[in-house]
């Protein structure tokens, strides 16, 4: 049929993309393979409600990241309460503006990456979704369930992570 | 307005604040070189995130699967079909062919030697007492070794980041098990070559298990008695429960629970017993002076009854000879029966016999109620169980219990909600495995049972092998589910869906005719999916891809 050959044109275009997220998702390739296939088979049986005006990968990459999410969550990786918005907040050491250092110089991407893939679960989760997969915060909230304020405090304190993480290592660069 | 916190930037930074917001925030940031620089900072930083973020790492080369079939509810059930017929032929030909034959075999073999049941079970007694005690404790060690092992490899599978953890909890669990007592600890345990006497003094605080050739108690036993040998005498008494296995059993005592007994002669004479009895032998007598507070469940070639039931007297064998009394009825599923002397039954007499010949009663036998007579085969033909409203009872309480069992296996394995069915040929590769796993597996397990080491593999086996089975169906259902549910968008919940393939599971399972075959055909596929699991695990290990 011509819908299954169209599909098998959007697997081949997008399967490292799909792969991608769900590696950087789960921080394993073993998983992640397994879930983009699972994410590709959801989306071939709901393929008939694809919504055309939407780009494609919005649509199976949030398939793929809410799958991922289910299965950190049954494998209770990631907790079913992303923990309090206003405790994580207090937790944020108040950064002094003047010293805040950009991260790293392009030369170091991969002791980022290194450094991301490092962090717990519930910060490296909003992060990729914000930034690898580009979803706004309020689709990152739904997706978690909590708030968007919630979602952009996982965020801060992500930073703060990688600042520290990169800071012990002596990659850091200053400005 | 004061600078802008951090949550601000971010927000600010990332386009994640409404036009309102945002418009208000550009106001201040045009006024606040301050702020910009850190909002210049944040995006900084943003960029170099999504930069280490795209890079690309080496994918694995994705073989495309086949899109175009397997997945829908027709092919499923067409390729189940076609393995049902097959799996239908194969069965038809082992029940016609292989199975009269080997029956046929076998009835010809047991014709010319018949061992003695009775010697087998002293025989086998006796070994154990003999050998040990010591023997069952290293299995018992063994078989909790096995299970402890098995348990936190399945922990460590699944928790793979958390090992540390996983040792932890291996190290309590020893530690526990080498600190709490065992059962073992509150048993008495006696055992000797010849003779074992528990003589008239003496009292047995605690359960007392007991083995000899020849056992005889005198004493009192407080807990239950366990004993088995060649000649078994209770003159005592028990306080508890009475298991005697043997080839001669004798109680003379007093019993405050049940009895539970084999013997090739079983007497109780003057025995008083508050509980039921449940024994089984060539020849058994309830002999004078003997009492019965309950029911008396009876098996044997030769049963005679002088002393006093005082409920139901349950019969089962060849002849059965009353003299004594029976408090409420006698369901005799006997040859013949004989009401001698002055017999009184308080109630009724279901006789399973046609012939009202085989009934006799001597004339000062009296019977308070009815005598009734009925064919032994009368009640066994097939009933149609689709009337009996216990039958629906039965199957929803069957739904609920694999429901509950279900979404807890599912909730501690998930990964068994993502197995997939794909096309016919797959679907035949998975019931293959099954049918080769549930075959296999049992055999491999007595296999190791013949040699001593592998007992406790046995056991462990045999709980998977039923574990399996049992799951099967559900595994397949939770799959099921999400294909029923599939344009309903609620094939993501785990209860619904299991809910749904439960459902449809067990309707089909129950269809008239066809419903046994549908039912081992589902439980193959299950455990077909089961193992390709456990055999992807495997596969995972071996590439050593842990991520830790």
């Amino acid at each position: 049929m011509a819908a299954d050959v169209a599909f098998e044109i959007l697997y081949k275009e997008y399967y490292v993309r799909v792969f991608g997220l769900c590696r950087r998702l789960l921080n394993s390739s073993t998983l992640a393979e397994d879930a983009t296939q699972e994410t590709f088979m959801r989306a071939y049986r709901r393929f008939g409600k694809y919504d055309t005006d939407q780009p494609f990968w919005q649509w199976i990459a949030t398939i793929a990241s809410n799958h991922c999410i289910d299965l950190l969550r049954a494998r209770r990786r990631l907790p079913a309460h992303l923990g309090d918005e206003s405790v994580e907040l207090t937790q944020l050491a108040s950064d002094d503006p003047t010293q805040l250092h950009s991260l790293i110089q392009d030369a170091n991407t991969e002791a980022l990456a290194r450094a991301i893939s490092g962090l717990p679960d519930k910060y490296r989760i909003p992060l990729i979704l914000a930034y690898y997969n580009e979803s706004s915060y309020d689709d990152i909230a739904a997706s978690l369930a909590i708030s968007r304020n919630h979602v952009g405090v996982l965020l801060l304190r992500a930073r703060q992570q990688l600042r520290t993480t990169l800071d012990e290592s002596g990659e850091v660069f200053e400005p | 307005m004061n600078h802008l916190i951090d949550l601000q930037c971010t927000l600010y930074t990332d386009g994640a604040l409404d036009t309102a917001e945002a418009s208000e925030m550009a106001d201040h940031l045009a006024s606040c070189a301050h702020c910009r620089a850190r909002i210049q900072a944040y995006a900084g930083e943003s960029a170099l995130i999504r930069a280490a973020l795209m890079q690309q790492e080496a994918v694995p080369i994705a073989t495309v699967p086949k899109f175009s079939k397997g997945l829908d509810l027709k092919t499923f059930a067409f390729a189940n079909l076609a393995t049902g017929l097959v799996l239908w032929t194969v069965q038809f030909l082992w029940k016609t062919l292989f199975g009269e034959l080997i029956v046929n075999i076998f009835t010809e073999i047991t014709s010319i030697y018949v061992p003695n049941a009775y010697e087998l079970i002293v025989a086998a007694a006796m070994y154990v007492y003999r050998e040990g005690t010591t023997m069952i404790d290293t299995y018992l060690g063994l078989i909790v070794l096995t299970a402890v092992v098995l348990g936190v490899a399945t922990l460590a599978l699944r928790y793979r980041r958390a090992r540390t953890m996983v040792g932890l909890g291996l190290g309590v669990v020893l530690g526990a098990s080498l600190v709490a007592p065992t059962p073992a600890h509150a048993l008495d345990f006696r055992f000797g070559e010849d003779l074992v006497n528990i003589t008239a003094g003496e009292t047995i605080a605690d359960t007392l298990v007991i083995g000899g050739e020849s056992v005889i108690i005198d004493g009192n036993v407080e807990g239950d008695l366990i004993t088995g040998g060649e000649r078994l005498v209770i003159n005592g008494s028990v306080s508890g429960n009475v298991i005697a296995l043997g080839q001669s059993v004798t109680i003379n005592g007093n019993v405050g629970g049940t009895v539970i007994g084999a013997a090739e002669v079983l007497e109780l004479s003057g025995a008083q017993v508050v509980g039921d009895i449940w024994v089984a032998g060539e020849t058994i007598e309830l002999g004078k002076g003997t009492r019965i507070g309950r029911n008396a469940t009876v098996a044997g070639e030769r049963i005679i009854l002088t002393g006093h039931v005082t409920r139901d007297l349950t019969v089962a064998g060849e002849s059965l000879e009353v003299s004594g009394s029976v408090g409420e009825d006698i369901e005799a599923f006997t040859d013949q029966l004989r009401l001698i002397g002055d017999a009184s039954v308080g109630g009724d007499i279901r006789f399973r016999s046609d012939d009202e010949d085989r009934l006799q009663q001597s004339p000062d036998a009296t019977v308070q109620g009815s005598v009734t007579f009925s064919s032994v085969f009368e009640e066994s033909e097939p009933r149609n169980r689709y009337l009996d409203p216990q039958f629906y009872i039965n199957q929803v309480l069957g739904l609920v219990a694999a429901f509950v069992a279900g979404v807890t296996l599912l909730w501690f394995f998930p990964d068994l909600r993502y197995l997939r069915l794909g096309n016919s040929g797959e679907n035949f590769r998975t019931a293959g495995l099954g049918l080769i796993g549930i075959i296999s597996l049992p055999v491999v397990a007595i296999l190791m049972g013949i040699t001593v080491v592998g007992l406790p593999l046995t056991v462990v086996g045999l709980f998977f092998w039923a574990f399996m089975l049992y799951f099967a169906k559900i595994v397949l259902a939770s799959y099921l589910g999400q294909v029923i549910l599939v344009s309903s968008d609620q094939d993501d919940s785990l209860p619904l869906t299991l809910l749904a393939g439960l459902g449809a599971i067990f309707v089909a399972v129950n269809i008239p005719a066809v419903g046994g075959i549908i039912n081992l055909l589902l439980t193959i596929i299950g455990v077909g999916m089961i193992l390709r699991l456990m055999l992807r695990y495997v596969r995972d290990l071996d590439e050593d891809q842990l991520t830790g």
